[in-house]
């Protein structure tokens, strides 16, 4: 005898996938459709041809010491901006946290660098960190020796930059983390005797991984989205300290090589992809399947 | 007991306090200098933002940075509000634009968020991992495929080729996601134990417990929309058209006065938007403290 | 658990990769496919396909027999921007006048704007019929060019005969010629002089012909220095950027394009340093603003430049020395090759993905006409030092721009002083239009050196190091 209705859980798989559909579809349109055009491009010979070259333009690349470079500096600076901005804007918020009434008025404070434009907060680093600048100034006044900003040191000028303008983002992002955890947990430990650190490390961090693992995602993203304010300070071939995979791409860009590009555009894809399919797949592990 | 947490609470406002000045002080700086004169912006920071260092030149760098205006004059404000015409047309319209592209992505947000989050279907947690990939990816990858897209299309030239793949980024679906996730399932249980169909408690239980998280959407990509600058650029065609961060970008540092002026004007719709949606951010987030 | 091996697969896969980029032959990236089994000498030789001098012709011309040209069509898109408009509109009226059946949509924009745009519409093979550009357009014309994207035109010359090749600058034409194919063909271009005077040099026991060479011109400056060691080189110190300008006209080639590695002719560019560090520290000097004629007549320096003034302003300090009984000498920098290598500046080119190819063309032939390029430096208000590029009108473009001049010394200029000019800009052997990033990457790395601050070798290497790694971008 046939069933008069599918069952509930196909029901729901269904109801479930037509709710994504929208954002899928769009996501078809307008991201997948043009990677694979992206993908497409970086296998073929030239700008004038189509010959397909295969992996030929990847081995190109890769032996570029210029990509070498880019690759170098881009992981040097995701793994040490990463982590900062993680911790600073953990902290900042574990200490909002504590009084939300009496600090609102800093949670407005620290978000103030999001919303000015990004040329005004390049001239604000011009004079500051410029070879006349302010913190020149300072130094010499101090009796040391002013520091080329634009050269070796760029790359703490762009990882104060970055640091600058997301810590308020992720805060807001962490204060909502850091509601999630049952207040009873706390309370229980407290009678128990455990004092902060105890509630810190055994309560509070396992409590958020899963909101940290989404908030270091948003701040990769982020941190690509910061080179905008590197071109505009540095230019478009800055000091080898900076030197990053954008710079590649958007250099190549410019001298309308978008096969190069697109084979840039392709390897970073992959370390992303790997990035991710690790994060997620502990995530896996962490929820015991609860997807 | 009491005694330490007075001591805890001195400390956290004497780190909150340096920090919020560390913050604020950029801002600060862009609102006291709009409201300098040209002349006394140029001579404060003309040869700073001009010229660079000598290496064998030996005079002392002098900074001649201040908070407090000298010479105020509101000629700023005159000459980008009144003696520009067309700025407040760009207000207006940059304004509309951020307004669609913002409503339609929460709209997208809200259904594709509580597909991914509340129900089970195959192949959704790959799907779901490649849309966070795909929005991972920096703006040269896109830019050139999306325009191949919108051409085949037929939307270059016309809004629409901004708004749509506006609309689509994944970002919107990835943070309702994780916002919706947080709640309970045995709310929802309960709406459904009540009759109310999948819309329905989308509608009338889901959003309102996801408050905070919809209010950091709406904020977070105003900002980002607001200051969009390629997308415009490459895919309209008349001039005119362009949005008003555009015309923002092209001010160059020889103008000190208008570029501050600017920035701060750029700055007030995205602050007033935060004001707006603060207390929303914060909704079910419990005052409670860590100790 | 699905996720985990997919993200391990694409783990390894990237390795792999990398691997494979480690072995295998290092290959000479090429934007066609050319018959490696050709060596050396090139089959078609036209005389307006020699090698670059000095460079080995490895990349023999392609096979364009069964070339045709593009078809008709009814459209001609152009891009420009602001200022190279005023050249452009009249180039645009021309050919509305000699096709009256083609739509010409012309848009003009702001320079920066432009760029970013035409960029994307070319890589998704829309956008322009033609470019008319400059190399703020394309920062490096060479990498462009080994893309692919912009099209072969000889076959277009060979194919075409209103067009003649000999009626153009020779030297100049040479520089858009690119690994045996040519991809641009220059509009305009600037002519690097220097200015001095031979009372000066018969005071330092140089001889004015041996300016003409290389190695020649390098012995006058360190005699110069030598006889008079407190003078400078140029009317402004060595500081101030002169070394990148003065570099520039050397034409030295730090990255060989061809054959896309750091080579260069190390012993000219040691002899062209050393040079530079002797006026360096004895004479820094800061930017007078003066006329060139001044210092000159002062005889505080051996060579006026232009640097950025334009040319009429440099036949301006020509003119004086007259007046102040000095006999003016126009020399050339000699490049190191012992000719002499000019700086395009306006060029135009095809992208190979150009809808009406045909009319792109046809407004390339006209921009290039006579009529058009004895208006291409017309600009009263914003004077630029640029030369057409065609020969017929040389001369009667010269008098043109004196013409503008008549006030300050259109009388003493002869048609004897025009004519030597022109005469000057017949020696040109080549053309290049390097990226800027090249120079200052030389001043950047050699200055230690010339400061005294630091040895040749290490600052040659540095430079090496850093040019490398442009060149692999």
């Amino acid at each position: 005898m046939k069933q008069h209705h599918l069952s509930l859980k196909t029901k729901d798989a269904v109801t479930g996938f037509l709710f994504t559909l929208p954002a899928l579809a769009g996501l078809a349109a307008f991201f997948v459709v043009p990677f694979g055009i992206t993908m497409k491009m970086s296998l073929t010979e030239s700008m004038g041809s189509s010959k397909f070259v295969g992996l030929k333009n990847y081995s190109d690349v890769l032996k570029s010491a210029a990509f070498k470079l880019a690759a170098k500096n881009t992981f040097k600076f995701f793994g040490v901006a990463l982590p900062c901005i993680l911790i600073l804007s953990l902290l900042i918020a574990l200490l909002l946290f504590r009084n939300l009434k009496k600090y609102d008025i800093f949670r407005t404070f620290f978000v103030f660098p999001l919303v000015l434009p990004v040329s005004s907060v390049v001239l604000f680093f011009q004079i500051v960190f410029s070879d006349l600048g302010v913190v020149n100034g300072v130094l010499e006044h101090l009796g040391m020796h002013a520091a080329d900003w634009t050269g070796e040191q760029a790359f703490w000028v762009l990882l104060i930059l970055y640091l600058w303008k997301n810590t308020g983002y992720n805060m807001v992002l962490f204060l909502a983390a850091l509601n999630s955890v049952p207040p009873d947990l706390y309370e229980a430990a407290s009678l128990d005797g455990a004092g902060w650190w105890k509630k810190l490390t055994r309560i509070t961090l396992p409590m958020i991984a899963p909101h940290t693992r989404f908030i270091l995602v948003i701040s990769i993203v982020n941190l690509f989205k910061s080179f905008r304010e590197a071109y505009i300070l540095f230019g478009d071939h800055p000091d080898q300290s900076i030197y990053m995979i954008q710079h590649f791409m958007n250099n190549n860009f410019i001298n309308l090589n978008y096969i190069r590009l697109s084979v840039g555009a392709a390897l970073v894809f992959l370390v992303i992809f790997a990035l991710v399919g690790l994060l997620l797949g502990l995530r896996d592990k962490d929820e015991g399947g609860h997807e | 007991m009491t005694k330490r947490k007075k001591t805890g609470d001195l400390v956290t406002l004497v780190v909150l306090i340096l920090m919020s000045v560390v913050v604020i002080l950029p801002v600060l700086f862009m609102v006291t200098h709009s409201f300098m004169s040209g002349n006394e912006l140029t001579a404060s920071y003309g040869k700073i933002l001009s010229s660079s260092k000598d290496d064998e030149d030996d005079t002392p760098i002098e900074i001649d940075a201040h908070l407090i205006p000298r010479e105020p004059s509101l000629k700023g404000y005159w000459d980008v509000f009144l003696a520009t015409p067309d700025y407040l047309g760009k207000f207006w319209l940059s304004l509309g634009l951020c307004a669609a592209i913002t409503a339609g992505q929460t709209l997208l947000a809200c259904l594709g968020g509580y597909g991914f989050a509340k129900f089970k279907y195959p192949g959704k947690n790959l799907l779901f991992a490649l849309m966070v990939l795909l929005m991972m990816l920096p703006l040269q990858v896109t830019l050139v495929p999306n325009y191949i897209v919108l051409d085949k299309l037929n939307m270059i030239g016309s809004y629409s080729a901004i708004i749509l793949p506006g609309i689509c980024s994944a970002f919107g679906v990835f943070l309702l996601t994780q916002t919706f996730k947080s709640i309970p399932d045995s709310v929802l249980e309960a709406a459904r134990l009540d009759g109310a169909n999948q819309f329905k408690t989308l509608l009338l239980v889901v959003i309102p417990q996801a408050k905070a998280g919809i209010a950091s959407l709406v904020i977070l990509n105003f900002i980002d929309t607001w200051n969009m600058v390629e997308q415009p650029l490459v895919f309209l065609k008349d001039r005119l058209k362009y949005p008003l961060s555009i015309f923002l970008s092209q001010i160059k540092n020889a103008d000190l006065s208008r570029a501050f002026v600017c920035g701060i004007l750029a700055m007030l719709p995205v602050l007033l938007l935060f004001l707006h949606f603060k207390d929303a951010l914060m909704t079910g987030i419990e005052n409670s403290a860590l100790k | 658990m699905k996720t985990r091996v997919l993200s391990l697969v694409f783990t390894l896969a990237l390795l792999l990769s990398a691997f494979a980029g480690c072995s295998g032959e290092t290959e000479i990236s090429s934007g066609k496919t050319d018959n490696p089994g050709q060596s050396g000498a090139n089959d078609i030789v036209s005389e307006n396909n020699d090698p670059v001098p000095g460079t080995e012709e490895i990349y023999p011309a392609p096979d364009y027999s069964d070339f045709a040209m593009p078809e008709e069509t009814n459209r001609l898109v152009v891009y420009i921007g602001e200022f190279a408009n005023r050249v452009m509109t009249p180039a645009i009226r021309l050919f509305e006048e000699m096709y009256p059946g083609v739509e010409v949509d012309l848009q003009v924009t702001k320079d920066s704007e432009c760029r970013q745009k035409i960029r994307t519409e070319v890589a998704a093979g829309k956008g322009p019929d033609m470019f008319l550009a400059t190399g703020e357009d394309f920062p490096d014309i060479y990498k462009t060019m080994s893309t692919g994207i912009l099209e072969d035109l000889n076959p277009y010359i060979q194919k075409d005969n209103s067009f003649n090749m000999s009626e153009y600058n020779e030297g100049v034409m040479r520089g858009g010629v690119f690994r045996g194919s040519r991809y641009i063909l220059p509009a305009a271009y600037q002519f690097p002089v220097l200015l001095t005077s031979k009372e000066i040099l018969e005071e330092s026991g140089i001889d004015p012909d041996s300016l003409n060479t290389y190695q020649g011109f390098i012995d006058a400056c360190t005699a110069y220095h030598n006889a008079k060691p407190k003078n400078k080189l140029f009317q402004d110190g060595m500081k101030n950027g002169y070394l990148k300008y003065l570099f520039e006209y050397t034409g030295i080639r730090m990255i060989d394009y061809e054959t896309n590695s750091v080579s260069f002719n190390e012993e000219r560019f040691k002899q062209f340093i050393d040079v530079c560090k002797l006026y360096y520290t004895s004479n820094p000097g800061q930017a007078t603003g003066e006329l060139a004629c001044d210092p000159l007549s002062r005889r505080e320096c051996l060579f006026g430049t232009m640097g950025d003034n334009d040319i009429m302003l440099f036949l301006t300090s020509y003119v004086y020395m007259k007046a102040y009984e000095l006999t003016p000498l126009l020399s050339l920098v000699p490049d190191e090759n012992d000719g002499a290598t000019a700086q395009i500046t306006y060029f135009t080119a095809i992208p190979t993905g150009a809808a009406n190819k045909l009319n792109g063309w046809r407004l390339i032939k006209i921009l290039l006409s006579d009529e058009i390029q004895y208006g291409i430096d017309d600009s009263k208000e914003n004077q630029r030092q640029l030369f057409p590029v065609g020969n017929p009108v040389r001369n009667e473009s010269m008098r043109k721009l004196i013409s503008y001049h008549t006030a300050t010394y259109a009388d003493f200029v002869t048609e004897e002083d025009i004519q030597m000019i022109s005469d000057k800009t017949m020696t040109i052997t080549n053309a290049v239009m390097f990226p800027t990033v090249i120079y200052h990457d030389v001043e950047e790395n050699m200055v230690p050196y010339l400061s005294g601050n630091d040895s040749y070798e290490k600052c040659l290497g540095r430079l090496k190091n850093e040019l490398e790694l442009y060149k692999d971008e």
